[in-house]
């Protein structure tokens, strides 16, 4: 099997280069670890006002951690408006509510954190209604975040590796040397596809698995499913690396693609709500890998939805490896026109 | 298996590189292609061996018409740099590009160890080519290109930068490749090693200006240099 070389010559190319093999493995790991921190429970002192709140609730959040203030029903909000608490925690109509004064991720984390874990033991099945005075209430972004981030990085460095990789082969001309093998051209692109999936797969069992065990984040869905998700993200970050070297004679050229190629991909990858966008420009997303991905890993991890949910979003991976790998046989006639 | 190259003709972004070449190379024959840098002997050699495609006229060694994938089982190609993975051991490098031959997998690393031994590298298999030296790295692209043993070999300048000594054992081995019936093709531009092949062809601004057998050329020649007819159309 030729493919079965390539594949081979790749995994001991990235074996003998140190750095390519750390920036795979490592750098992911060290990254995540530092969004982690900056994003996960911190042991933030929270202050919040309550108004109306039975006093073995506010207790119970008191004891948790959180410094609790009574004030009056019309008070409150200006107290969250002008940042003297994080939030205002009251009792309308029966109702409780919640208000803070914007999505900040770690203040939002605390305080819900606390009051749920209130309520839940004083009067479970009870109702809370969560409200911002600026931005909107998405309950899955607090954990969502981390998840979002994973398909980032790791779409990111796969493509770099990948992509000058590539341009490496065809500047150093070994591409027109293998060319000039009896190999065929899909051959060649199954093998580079395969051979970076490798490491593809196996940074995505240690992401996930550091994600789960080191940082405990919880994974609600299926673990497995949850790595499906993210090998085939790289293996589409391999295919488009390699497209875009195409298109670059050197190393600095494929560098020169990150703001064209990946930036946008994190802009859209839903770490910003798309539905606000104006003129449907939230459809932009829908040609981008990374978009899928993430949302995917939000409904596994975060949802705990199956395989059978996500499948339109796993669709999506497939046709951009299929659709890339296409354009990346045909863009090797330049070396051979058979 | 004949060579022949016919009305051939490429240009590279409207600048004309090869014009009406026509060549005929013999089985069993060194022909070396000679003259100076920027004529287009890297160009013609991409041509015969399929890499580019000509503008018009064609290229058919035996009966394949190139490009034909079933030609490079046949042939063997030495580019000009030297073309290898500089993170492998100069033996993981034979073994990748021999596995894009049809070789069974003993069979193969009993020839990787042979081309080795042929171009004196065994004690360094095992090294990084980012360790080798440049004459190393020459003598470890010639033994990739002779991995499928090949009828034809192309080679590209294959003795730039290397010492006398080198060179010598190298030509050696050209020979002894020719007397196993390899036919090979080369490019230069140093004139002592031209003397050394069957026949020439002299190429000159994208034309063929002369081709013919070594002692044939210096014929024609008053001082006996090769040098002469490039000179005379220089002159011209």
């Amino acid at each position: 099997m030729k493919i079965l070389f390539i594949i081979k010559r790749i995994i001991r190319q990235i074996v003998n280069d140190k750095r390519s093999l750390g920036l795979i493995l490592v750098v992911p790991l060290f990254l995540l670890s530092l969004i982690f921190l900056l994003l996960g429970d911190s042991g933030y002192k929270a202050k919040i006002a309550v108004s109306g709140i039975p006093l073995a609730i506010s207790d119970k959040i008191t004891a948790q951690g959180v410094t609790v203030t009574q004030t009056s029903l019309s008070d409150g909000r200006a107290l969250v408006n002008n940042k003297t608490v994080d939030a205002f925690f009251y009792i309308e109509d029966n109702q409780m509510n919640l208000l803070f004064e914007s999505n900040d991720a770690v203040k939002t984390g605390v305080v819900t954190k606390s009051i749920q874990t209130a309520i839940k033991e004083l009067s479970p099945g009870s109702f809370m209604k969560a409200e911002f005075i600026y931005g909107k209430s998405d309950d899955s972004m607090f954990n969502s975040l981390g998840y979002i981030m994973l398909g980032i990085i790791s779409f990111f460095i796969v493509f770099i590796i990948a992509g000058i990789s590539f341009v490496r082969e065809r500047t150093n001309q070994t591409m027109e040397r293998l060319m000039m093998t009896p190999v065929k051209r899909w051959e060649v692109v199954c093998g580079y596809t395969l051979g970076f999936g490798f490491f593809a797969a196996l940074q995505s069992i240690i992401l996930i698995a550091f994600v789960k065990w080191v940082l405990k984040m919880p994974i609600a869905g299926s673990v497995l499913t949850t790595g499906l998700i993210m090998i085939l993200l790289s293996l589409s970050a391999v295919c488009i690396g390699a497209f875009f070297s195409i298109f670059s004679n050197n190393e600095f050229q494929i560098m020169q693609f990150i703001p064209v190629v990946v930036v946008p991909q994190i802009f859209f990858s839903g770490l910003i709500s798309l539905d606000t966008l104006p003129f449907h420009l939230g459809m932009i997303s829908r040609i981008m890998p990374v978009y899928y991905a993430c949302d995917a890993l939000k409904g596994v991890a975060i949802k705990g939805e199956g395989l059978l949910s996500i499948l339109p979003d796993i669709t999506a991976l497939l046709v951009f490896i299929v659709i890339f790998s296409c354009f990346n046989t045909v863009a090797l006639k330049k070396f051979r026109r058979i | 298996m004949i060579i022949d190259v016919i009305k051939v003709a490429k240009s590279f972004k409207k600048q004309l590189v090869l014009r009406d070449i026509n060549l005929s190379i013999n089985e069993n024959e060194i022909f070396g292609l000679i003259g100076p840098s920027g004529s287009g002997k890297t160009t013609l050699i991409r041509l015969i061996i399929g890499a580019i495609s000509a503008d018009s006229g064609k290229v058919n060694i035996g009966d394949f018409l190139i490009p034909d994938i079933r030609a490079l089982d046949i042939i063997g190609y030495m580019p000009q740099n030297d073309a290898l993975y500089n993170d492998l051991s100069g033996y993981d490098n034979l073994l990748f590009f021999g596995g894009m031959y049809k070789t069974e997998s003993q069979e193969l690393k009993r020839r990787v160890s042979e081309v080795l031994s042929l171009v004196e590298l065994s004690g360094d298999g095992a090294k990084k080519v980012i360790n080798y030296s440049g004459g190393m790295k020459k003598r470890l692209s010639l033994a990739v290109a002779l991995l499928n043993k090949p009828r034809i070999l192309i080679l590209d300048e294959p003795t730039v930068g290397v010492d006398p000594v080198l060179r010598k054992k190298i030509w050696d081995e050209f020979s002894r490749l020719k007397d196993d019936g390899t036919t090979i093709i080369l490019t230069t531009h140093v004139m002592d090693e031209a003397v050394k092949c069957d026949r020439l062809g002299l190429i000159y601004g994208g034309t063929i200006i002369a081709c013919d057998k070594v002692s044939a050329l210096l014929a024609r020649t008053k001082g006996n240099s090769i040098e002469e007819l490039f000179f005379e159309r220089q002159g011209q």
